[in-house]
């Protein structure tokens, strides 16, 4: 009873149908998120007392390098669980997430770098840190790549999710570069174990953004996937008459 | 809480730093305006090519 709702994922078309009337919700609440948290962050958290206010970056900086990460451990998840259950959503999953991560870790980069000019006067570092966050989105548009380099879907899935599999190892290494390595950037600002390094009125719009940026991976990442479904599954009964209706019917 | 800048002018300038905190945000939401997008286009695309092969073999499937 408790795994009934694993194996009803198996199901393209249950995922399509019981999404169908989340989309609109989580639509409205991520733009309603990210922009509460944009105009908090810009216009109502305090200039920092050494940056000025070139750190309201961080706003979108850190929940973009955030969820990049995360998103690549939700990519690399749903490609071992298509390879070890062989379900079709797990892979449509796993290919939808590869562009969403690669558009995150690209903001990620390029927020950091317009960061970096103004505070340590250069807009790349080749430090730990920042590379090893370009190889994670090498490691996104190889995905990418893979998925289109295949005619044959199986063989694209089951190399993407190898190659996602391998690439975990990558978010460690992003993770503790700034402990392991002397870098320019700078250690986390928000910890878990120990008390944050960042004062409360910064803490709470960061963390607010934190969740924007969750929320609106989790909307694009199931809308991408339910146009995989649709492509996927275009020769069924199901989507077929899903077309018809939605062009006028026959 | 309170507005940190004492006019719209002060905000957009941030004491310099406006241009790289704007443009930052700019692009950050044109990726992720774009990723909205692409579903959308990717749904009109698909519905239209859909709908044509799916008319025209029910439309071979009543002729013959």
């Amino acid at each position: 009873m408790t795994w009934q709702w694993f194996h009803r994922l198996g199901s393209p078309r249950w995922f399509y149908d019981k999404t169908s009337a989340w989309m609109p919700w989580l639509t409205v609440s991520s733009v309603v998120v990210l922009l509460v948290g944009a105009v908090w962050g810009l216009g109502y958290a305090p200039a920092d007392y050494k940056q000025g206010n070139s750190y309201r970056i961080i706003f979108i900086h850190v929940p973009g390098s955030v969820v990049a990460m995360a998103g690549y451990y939700v990519m690399a998840i749903a490609g071992a669980i298509g390879l070890i259950w062989r379900m079709k959503l797990a892979f449509m999953t796993m290919k939808a997430a590869a562009p969403i991560g690669a558009v995150l870790t690209f903001i990620s980069l390029v927020s950091g770098s317009i960061w970096g000019k103004p505070t340590w006067g250069t807009w790349w570092e080749w430090d730990a840190r920042i590379t090893s966050v370009l190889v994670l989105f090498f490691l996104y548009l190889g995905i990418i790549a893979l998925q289109e380099a295949y005619r044959n879907q199986d063989a694209a899935d089951k190399t993407s999710a190898i190659l996602a599999l391998v690439g975990m190892v990558n978010i460690p290494i992003i993770y503790k570069s700034v402990d392991w390595w002397y870098t320019l950037h700078q250690p986390a600002t928000i910890k878990f174990t120990e008390a944050s390094t960042i004062d409360a009125s910064m803490a709470y719009p960061l963390i607010w953004m934190i969740v924007g940026f969750y929320l609106t991976y989790v909307t694009l990442l199931i809308a991408h996937t339910r146009i995989e479904v649709m492509r996927r599954e275009r020769k069924t009964q199901w989507v077929q008459d899903l077309v018809l209706a939605a062009k006028g019917g026959d | 809480m309170e507005f940190q800048f004492e006019s719209l002018r002060e905000f957009f300038w941030m004491e310099g730093h406006g241009p790289y905190v704007w443009s930052a945000y700019a692009i950050t939401f044109a990726g992720l305006c774009g990723l909205g997008l692409k579903v959308k286009m990717d749904r009109k695309n698909f519905y239209k090519i859909q709908a044509s092969i799916v008319k025209r073999n029910r439309q071979i499937a009543v002729e013959s």
